[in-house]
């Protein structure tokens, strides 16, 4: 899957603060979406069945007249599948499993960072195609699911469990801004945040194996943001 | 004081249903001497007097007249009537002018009034009940064609009916005015305390809230509920309290970093390069970032202080957790040349709770450790069961927290002087503490000499519950 799929997507925010919603807007349009905004649950919600060309919503949890949460059970109870990231000032555990199950694909805590924000965008955008694949490939990198095994090109690389899932994870979305916080998330499960460096440790051990002496790094750093899996050029 | 009010308290409605009772009891009493005497006596009477008048039908002339005669001449209280008529009618012997008309010859006792039979011989009698006098009275023919006749004043018996009427009236009055009057004085009484406890509550309410609601010491219903309310004042006084600390607390955390970003972007107002720019806008945004944190992890501690669910406890798993634990923090500990070891005990029961927060606790202990512990140092991770208690156990190298401050590191915001060069933002230990209260687990800090020792004790399990070897 091509980045060109994600840019220029429809997205529909959702969100009734005109100073958060502006940002969110201007922030998506810098990376060439296509952008339309919408203030109350009650709006959103015809927006998306009167244009079937919206591939994301991102919708506000406080919102006027339809709550966030509703708007979204809505959608889901006329089968629109089209993915919804809420946004929300509510943190707490219990809020972002209610969230979830409302049928929401991804929740993100106020205040947030703009590339967080992004990154998610584009993680929902471009889901992993095949969930099936027992090879997975990205450039010289080769990851054998049954086997077990990663090879650069004809180097085998011993991995750590651990590592080996979170190069997974990695080879699923390639070209993707990752954030240490979908990391947490998705690879350890983790629903809180570490005072400490903890990703950037793990992915620099993980680093150090995948790009040895003399090669192209392929794993690389987004500056305040996350990492990148990048084939060589 | 309203009069209203005076009747509308718990005390004066318990007098007047205390005083309902009693008049009742007496009602009831009375109403049984009452009927005794009235029906049991009258009764007694009438048989009697049926009784003599049948035997004297019977008896010689004779005999008869002799006892006629021994009957008047006995009754001193002149109550008592009898006498004797030929066929004819006339009077042979006795008290009895004549017969009296309407009184039927037929043995059994009639009430008459006392005039029918004349009156006469009766005295003695009360005054008061001289009007309602009547006697009782039985005829009867012999076999000779006479007729006798014997009856009885029954003067007393009214007598004795209206004197104990006079006694229930005279007794229920004043107990049912007492119990009253004392209702009403129990009443004002109760009154006045419950409007001293209005005043401080009145007090309390406008803001003063160290006032405390007035107490007897006489340990009375009253004088426990508000030694209860005075309990509840306290630890709502100790609660705000606290929330104001948090809030200084934050107010002051929050300042430094927030001084130091008004300063960075005064600083690039003044500048004039983009690569100054762009410095000092990622610099402020990582102060920004530093300042969210710590609003976050301030709301994370409330969310668990509050939370009363404890729906998401289930069966916790100590070796996988302790294994999770190991293999997120082992690469960080490994880069700063700390020998980090995880140690399980072989035998661990699973403890109930939410396996998040147990994670978040034990790595936040972890974090820690790793945080505080010099290079070259070691780090271990343990968990063992201890007389039925799983504990946790994390000892390191590093300079130790000092007796006097354990206490206070549990608490918000609270660093240690050692730390202050260390990142973080001092609430890692309160975050621990919380989790640890809400399971019902003791968190104990020791001394490793050196170093510290942290223990997370769990709740005691059954024995039954351990897993077999």
């Amino acid at each position: 899957m091509s980045s060109g799929l994600a840019r220029g997507a429809h997205i529909l925010v959702v969100e009734d603060d005109p100073d958060m919603g502006r940002e969110i807007v201007a922030e998506l349009e810098a990376r060439d979406y296509l952008v339309s905004l919408a203030e109350t649950g009650q709006d959103g919600l015809a927006a998306i069945r009167a244009d079937g060309s919206v591939k994301l919503v991102i919708a506000d949890r406080m919102l006027p007249v339809l709550d966030g949460l509703s708007m979204i059970e809505a959608l889901r109870s006329e089968a629109i599948g089209t993915p919804v990231l809420i946004l929300s000032a509510l943190g707490s555990v219990d809020d972002r499993v209610r969230g979830l199950k409302a049928g929401g694909d991804d929740y993100l805590t106020k205040p947030f960072a703009m590339d967080e924000l992004a990154a998610r965008v584009e993680a929902l955008l471009r889901r992993p195609a095949d969930t099936r694949a027992t090879v997975l490939r990205v450039g010289p990198l080769e990851m054998d699911l049954i086997d077990r095994t990663v090879h650069r090109g004809p180097r085998e690389i011993e991995l750590l469990p651990r590592e080996f899932k979170l190069l997974e994870y990695m080879m699923r979305r390639p070209d993707q801004t990752i954030t240490r916080a979908m990391l947490l998330e998705e690879v350890w499960h983790y629903r809180f945040v570490p005072q400490t460096n903890l990703i950037d440790v793990h992915m620099g051990k993980l680093r150090h194996k995948i790009d040895a002496d003399g090669d192209v790094p392929m794993i690389v750093s987004v500056r305040g943001t996350g990492f990148m899996l990048r084939a060589p050029d | 004081m309203r009069r209203t009010e005076l009747f509308r308290t718990a005390q004066f409605r318990l007098a007047l249903a205390f005083t309902t009772a009693l008049a009742a009891c007496m009602l009831l009493t009375f109403g049984f001497v009452y009927w005794q005497t009235a029906l049991v006596e009258t009764g007694r009477i009438r048989y009697e007097i049926v009784d003599e008048v049948e035997n004297a039908a019977k008896i010689e002339t004779d005999d008869l007249l002799r006892d006629i005669d021994l009957r008047i001449a006995a009754d001193l209280h002149r109550l008592s009537y009898a006498a004797l008529f030929d066929p004819a009618g006339k009077l042979l012997a006795g008290n009895i002018a004549a017969i009296p008309d309407d009184l039927p010859i037929d043995g059994a006792a009639h009430r008459m009034p006392a005039a029918a039979i004349g009156g006469a011989a009766v005295g003695g009698v009360d005054r008061r009940v001289a009007g309602t006098r009547h006697v009782t009275l039985a005829a009867r023919h012999r076999a000779d064609g006479g007729t006798v006749i014997i009856g009885r004043d029954m003067t007393e018996v009214v007598v004795l009916r209206q004197t104990i009427s006079r006694g229930l009236l005279l007794g229920i009055v004043p107990s049912v005015a007492l119990s009253l009057i004392f209702g009403m004085l129990l009443s004002s009484r109760a009154l006045r305390r419950v409007r001293t406890v209005q005043q401080s509550i009145g007090h309390i309410m406008g803001g003063n809230l160290l006032e405390r609601l007035p107490t007897r010491g006489t340990a009375d219903d009253l004088d426990k509920l508000a030694l209860e309310v005075n309990r509840m004042l306290d630890q709502i006084c100790h609660l705000l309290d606290e929330v104001k600390s948090v809030g200084d607390n934050i107010a002051h955390d929050l300042r430094t970093p927030l001084s130091v970003m008004r300063a960075k972007l005064e600083r690039a107002l003044a500048a004039t390069g983009a690569a100054d720019l762009e410095t000092v806008a990622s610099s402020t945004l990582a102060d920004l970032d530093k300042a969210f944190a710590i609003i976050t992890a301030l709301l994370r501690i409330s969310e668990i202080e509050n939370s009363r669910r404890r729906s998401e406890f289930g069966a916790v798993d100590l070796r996988d957790l302790l294994a999770e634990v190991f293999d997120l923090y082992e690469p960080l500990a490994e880069a700063k040349s700390i020998t980090f070891t995880a140690r399980p005990a072989e035998r661990l029961p699973v403890v109930t709770g939410d396996r998040d927060l147990l994670m978040e606790a034990v790595a936040n202990l972890v974090d820690n450790a790793v945080k505080f512990t010099p290079a070259g140092g070691r780090v271990e991770l343990s968990a063992t069961l201890e007389a039925q208690v799983p504990v946790i156990r994390i000892v390191d190298s590093g300079p130790g927290i000092a007796a006097a401050e354990r206490k206070s590191v549990l608490k918000r915001f609270y660093r240690s002087d050692k730390s202050r060069h260390v990142g973080g933002h001092g609430l890692g230990l309160s975050l621990v503490a919380a989790i640890a209260r809400l399971h019902g687990f003791c968190l104990h800090i020791g001394d490793g000499m050196p170093g510290a020792i942290v223990e997370l004790r769990c709740q005691p399990v059954d024995p039954a519950d351990l897993p077999a070897d």
